[in-house]
């Protein structure tokens, strides 16, 4: 498994040195924007990501509600974490990219407001699990605002289709006049893969890191246990 | 090379570096932990379940 992960873990650089040799290198200088254009990779890929996230939280949150079972709540609540690290990434990155654009950091538009809505839901959601104390309260609870906070995700994804938004139109998946050039395509679908792959290594560290805490914590009520029957 | 991608791409890659460094050291508070928690063990002989690993 150690040997496994470090695998994952060096083909997860070798394709992020991929994609930026891609981004910088491959694809060309967008006309109108100019090399600031070079954050778009970055910034659509962690969107994606983060949306995946969301759906990860959604699905073992929803399986821990119907079949129960504490490794779903662990899954959960890492795929949680990993997602919001991503989201901050997009909306890090956005106000960056929409100065030298738009003349501005930041506007209270459709699709911008509701993605800022969303990673404060999944934040609230990080909250939750650190005060509630009670393991099956706080998985349960946990579960309930992750499966209800989903519902914005794809209210995010058409946002800028449904309402006229500064946020720009889709270039990928959107109307006729949509569209990459090739090699933009290509730095776009490595950068993607490489955020796919670094997802599940965060995803399956933060994983295993829970489950330690679990044992350790089941190990000091052991001990307290044994003090206690001591005495 | 443009300050605003200079400065977008550090962000980034600042946030990425940074999480995975709080993996890292929430790891060794937890390998720090289970070695005092071993010590306790050992030292009056309690028996344990299950021993966790660390991965």
């Amino acid at each position: 498994m150690v040997l496994l992960r470090k695998i994952h873990g060096s083909l997860t650089l070798l394709t992020m040195m991929g994609a930026l040799y891609a981004i910088f290198v491959i694809a060309p200088r967008e006309l109108t924007m100019g090399i600031v254009q070079k954050i778009f990779y970055f910034h659509v890929s962690a969107a994606w990501i983060g949306f995946f996230g969301i759906y990860v939280v959604f699905f073992c949150s929803l399986i821990f509600l119907i079949k129960g079972g504490r490794q779903w709540d662990i899954r959960a609540a890492s795929a949680a974490e990993v997602g919001v690290i991503f989201f901050t990434l997009n909306l890090v990155s956005g106000p960056i990219w929409a100065k030298p654009v738009w003349g501005i950091w930041w506007t209270w538009d459709a699709r911008l407001t509701t993605s800022f809505i969303l990673w404060l839901i999944y934040l609230g959601y990080l909250m939750i699990r650190r005060l509630v104390e009670n393991p099956e309260q706080r998985a349960r609870l946990s579960a309930v605002v992750s499966i209800l906070g989903s519902i914005d995700a794809p209210i995010v994804y058409m946002a800028n289709r449904w309402w006229r938004t500064q946020h720009p139109q889709p270039v990928v998946a959107g109307d006729s006049n949509s569209g990459l050039h090739p090699d933009m395509q290509v730095a776009l679908l490595l950068t993607l893969l490489a955020f796919t792959m670094l997802f599940f290594y965060l995803w399956k560290t933060r994983i295993n890191l829970e489950r330690a805490r679990e044992d350790v914590d089941i190990l000091q009520q052991t001990v307290q246990y044994h003090i206690k029957e001591a005495r | 090379m443009n300050s605003y991608l200079l400065l977008a791409y550090g962000v980034m890659w600042l946030i990425i570096f940074a999480y995975i460094f709080s993996i890292d050291l929430r790891h060794i508070k937890l390998r720090k932990e289970l070695s005092r928690i071993r010590t306790i063990l050992d030292k009056y002989d309690m028996p344990v379940k299950k021993k966790p690993i660390i991965r």
